[in-house]
C-alpha cells in the first residue's frame, strides 16, 4: 500500500514563497508524472515528498498517516536521483545493499534482495563493478536497484533521464515503464520533458510556478486542456493559438475568415483566442488563407509551417505527401469539433461554461 | 624522433636535473657519507666506520629522544589530523559565523614560527605564565604548574602548541574537501537510512579519503621539520626531556661538533620518515588509484 495525499502544500525560502498550496491525491500504485517548465517547483514538491526539504504549511499523509514531521529514512520512501548519486567507493552490489546494511539486515537477506533487485534490472554481471566502471544508463540502473532494494511505499523519481542521450532515454523510459508494470509501486516522476509525461503516466500533474495547472491523464490533458499553459505545453508539435471573434456562432479570425462553429456559446462578439492542434488541420479549398513558410519532412509525417495574412504562425502535421512549395498560398480547414477556446484575460478554457 | 629532437628535449630538462642534483641529491650524499667517517671536534679522522652509529646506540639520551620523536611526529600528526578533521567538519557547516571563522582560523598559520614560540612561552610560564594563573585561578591547580619544567608535561605541552600552529591549515584543507563532497550523495544516504554519523563515516570520509591521505603525508613531513617551536621553547630540557631528533641533531652538531654523529642521526631520521609514508601510502593506495582514475 502506498497511497500519497498532499493537502495545501506551501514553501518558502526566506521571504520566496516557491509552492503556494499544492494539493493532490495519489491512489496507491498510481504513476503520477509531475511535469513543468524550469523553476516551477517540481523538485521542490519532490524533495518536500521525500522529507530532504521541511515544509512551511500543508499536510503530507502516506497512507493516511501525516508523515510532516518524519526524517526521510521513517517515511519508507525511496528516491533515484538525476545525477544517479552513487556512492563511488562502493561496488554495484555495495551501493545496492547501503539502506539494508543500515538497517542491521543478516548479510545473506542482503545478498539474496540485491541478488533479485540486480535480476530484474539485469545488473548481475556488473554486481562487483565500481560506478566509475559503469556507462551512463547502467548507473541509472543502479540507482533505480537502490530503491528497488528497499521495497518501498512509494518511488520518487527527479528527472532520472535528463542525463541520458536520446536512444537511451527511450530505452530507459519503457523499462522505468515495465518495472512499474512489474511492482506496482506508487510512483511520482518529475520530468520536464512532456514526451516522457505522456508515455509513462498513468495520471499527470501540469504544475506552473508553483500551483497545480491541471491534474488528469494524458489524453484528458490532450483533449480537454484548462489553460492557453497546459495546451501549449502537453503536445508536440504545440497547439496553434489565433486571436478570435464570435460571430454568430462561428468562430472569425483575421479579416472574418471562418474556423467553425464555435464549441461553447458565446456572447456575439467576443473576442477569445482559439486553439486547435497541428494534426487537426488540413489542407483545402476554402478556410483560412496562408502561406507556406517551411516544409520538414520527417518521413511518416510532414510538418509544414504556414504563415497567415496577418503574420501568425499555423503550424500543420499530416502524414500525406504535400505537392506544395514554400511561397505557395493555401487555405486550411480546421477538422470540425477539434476547437478548443480560451478567454483572453485569464487564458482559461471557456469549454463547457456559458458566456 | 629526430637526434635534435632528442638533444634539445636533454638541454631543456637539464636545469631541473642540475637544481635536484646540486639541493637534493648532493647534500644527501654528503650526510650519508659523513654519518660513516668519524669527526671528532669538527675534524674528520677516517671514512668507513660505523663508530657514529654506535655511539648513539650507546647514548641513553638518544633512547629518549627516540621516545620523544614519537610523540612529537607520531602523536602530533594523529591529533593534527583528528583534530584538523574536527575543526574542518563543524568549519563545513554553512552559516555565517563559519564563513568568519574560516578565515579566521588561519591566523595562527600566518604567524612566524619564533612569534608563536616566544608569545606561548610566556604564556605558559611556571610563574607568570597566564594560562597556568588561570587554571589556578579557577581551582584546577593548587600551585603552579610548570608545563614546560615538568619532565612528563613537556613533550605534551610542545605539541599543543604544535597543534594549535599547525592544525588550521590542515582543517582548511579538510574542510573545502568536506564541502566538495556531492549533495546528492549526502541526501541519497539520507534517503537509505543514515544518520549523521553514518553518514559522516560511510559517505564523507571516503569522498575526502585522498585529501586525508595527503595532509596527513604533509603533516608528518612538516612536523619532522619543525625546529624553531621546540628549540626556542624549551631548547629540549629539562633534562633532555623534550629533546627531539631535530633539535638534537641540532646540538649535536652545533653546540658539540659531533657532525659525524649528527649525519648517523638524520640519516635514521630520513630513513624512519621514508618507511612511514611508504607504509601510509600503501595503507591508503586504495584512495590515491580511484582518484586518479576518474
Ligand atoms: N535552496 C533554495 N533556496 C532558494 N530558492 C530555491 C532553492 N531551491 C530552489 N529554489 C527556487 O525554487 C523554485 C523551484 O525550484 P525547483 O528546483 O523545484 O524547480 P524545478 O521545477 O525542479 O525546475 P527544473 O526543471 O529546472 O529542475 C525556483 O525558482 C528556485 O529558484
Ligand atoms: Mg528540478
Amino acid at each position: 500500500m502506498g497511497s500519497v495525499a498532499l493537502k495545501n502544500i506551501r514553501k518558502s525560502y526566506g521571504a520566496v514563497e516557491v509552492l503556494h498550496g499544492i494539493d493532490l491525491d495519489i491512489q496507491d500504485g498510481e504513476f503520477t508524472v509531475l511535469v513543468g517548465p524550469s523553476g516551477c517547483g517540481k523538485s521542490t514538491l519532490l524533495r518536500s515528498i521525500a522529507g530532504l526539504e521541511t515544509i512551511s504549511n500543508g499536510d503530507i499523509a502516506i497512507d493516511g498517516t501525516v508523515i510532516n514531521s518524519l526524517v526521510p529514512k521513517d517515511r519508507d520512501i525511496a528516491m533515484v536521483f538525476q545525477n544517479y548519486a552513487l556512492y563511488p567507493h562502493m561496488s554495484v552490489a555495495k551501493n545496492m545493499g547501503f539502506s539494508l546494511r543500515l538497517a542491521k539486515e543478516p548479510q545473506d537477506r542482503i545478498d539474496s534482495k540485491v541478488r533479485a533487485a540486480a535480476e530484474i534490472l539485469d545488473l548481475t554481471a556488473l554486481l562487483d563493478r565500481y560506478p566509475r566502471q559503469l556507462s551512463g544508463g547502467q548507473r541509472q540502473r543502479v540507482a533505480m536497484g537502490r530503491a528497488i532494494v528497499r521495497d518501498p511505499k512509494v518511488f520518487l523519481f527527479d528527472e532520472p533521464l535528463s542525463n541520458l542521450d536520446a536512444k537511451l532515454r527511450v530505452q530507459m523510459r519503457s523499462e522505468i515503464k515495465e518495472l512499474h508494470q512489474r511492482l506496482k509501486t506508487t510512483t511520482i516522476y518529475v520530468t520536464h520533458d512532456q514526451i516522457e509525461a505522456m508515455t509513462m503516466a498513468d495520471r499527470i500533474v501540469v504544475m506552473r510556478g508553483g500551483h497545480v495547472e491541471q491534474i488528469g491523464t494524458p489524453l484528458e490533458l490532450y483533449d480537454n486542456p484548462a489553460s492557453v499553459f497546459v495546451a501549449g505545453f502537453i503536445g508536440s508539435p504545440a497547439m496553434n493559438f489565433l486571436p478570435a471573434r464570435n460571430s454568430d456562432g462561428s468562430l472569425q479570425v483575421g479579416k472574418g475568415e471562418n474556423l467553425g462553429p464555435s464549441p461553447v456559446s458565446l456572447r456575439n462578439g467576443r473576442e477569445v483566442i482559439v486553439g486547435f492542434r497541428p494534426e487537426d488541420i488540413r489542407l483545402s479549398d476554402g478556410g483560412l488563407p496562408a502561406k507556406v513558410a517551411l516544409i520538414e519532412p520527417t518521413g511518416a509525417e510532414t510538418q509544414l509551417t504556414l504563415r497567415t495574412t496577418e503574420g501568425n504562425g499555423v503550424i500543420m502535421t499530416t502524414r500525406e505527401r504535400i505537392a506544395h512549395s514554400v511561397g505557395d498560398a493555401v487555405h486550411v480547414a480546421v477538422t470540425p469539433g477539434k476547437l478548443h477556446c480560451f478567454d483572453t484575460e485569464t487564458e482559461l478554457s471557456l469549454t463547457g461554461s456559458v458566456q | 624522433m629526430l637526434k635534435s629532437d632528442r638533444i634539445l628535449a636533454y638541454a631543456l630538462i637539464l636545469p631541473v636535473v642540475a637544481a635536484v642534483l646540486a639541493f637534493v641529491v648532493g647534500p644527501t650524499y654528503n650526510v650519508a657519507t659523513l654519518s660513516l667517517t668519524q669527526v671528532v671536534m669538527g675534524m674528520e679522522r677516517g671514512f668507513g666506520t660505523l663508530s657514529n652509529f654506535e655511539a648513539l646506540a650507546a647514548d641513553p639520551v638518544f633512547g629518549l629522544v627516540l621516545k620523544n620523536t614519537a610523540i612529537w611526529i607520531l602523536g602530533g600528526t594523529f591529533l593534527c589530523v583528528t583534530v584538523g578533521l574536527g575543526v574542518g567538519t563543524f568549519l563545513a557547516i554553512d552559516s555565517r559565523m563559519t564563513g568568519w571563522l574560516r578565515a579566521l582560523i588561519l591566523l595562527p598559520w600566518v604567524l612566524p614560527d619564533v612569534v608563536t614560540a616566544m608569545a606561548w612561552k610566556w604564556m605558559l610560564h611556571g610563574q607568570v605564565g597566564i594560562i597556568g594563573q588561570t587554571l589556578q585561578s579557577w581551582g584546577f591547580s593548587e600551585g603552579a604548574i610548570s608545563f614546560m619544567g615538568d619532565p612528563n608535561l613537556v613533550m605534551w605541552t610542545l605539541v599543543v602548541v604544535l597543534i594549535w600552529r599547525k592544525m588550521p591549515l590542515v582543517a582548511l584543507i579538510l574542510c573545502a574537501a568536506i564541502r566538495s563532497v556531492p549533495d546528492d550523495q549526502i541526501e541519497a544516504a539520507r534517503m537509505d537510512g543514515a544518520n549523521a554519523f553514518e553518514r559522516f563515516r560511510f559517505v564523507t570520509l571516503p569522498n575526502i579519503a585522498f585529501s586525508l591521505t595527503a595532509v596527513t603525508v604533509i603533516s608528518m613531513i612538516w612536523i619532522t621539520a619543525e625546529f624553531a617551536l621546540p628549540w626556542i621553547m624549551t631548547g629540549g630540557g629539562p633534562a633532555n626531556a623534550s629533546q627531539i631528533m631535530a633539535t638534537y641533531i641540532y646540538q649535536q652538531s652545533f653546540e658539540f661538533f659531533n657532525w659525524g654523529v649528527a649525519s648517523a642521526m638524520s640519516v635514521i631520521n630520513l630513513v624512519m620518515l621514508a618507511s612511514i609514508v611508504a607504509l601510509y601510502l600503501y595503507i591508503n593506495r586504495r584512495s590515491w588509484s580511484s582518484e586518479g582514475s576518474k
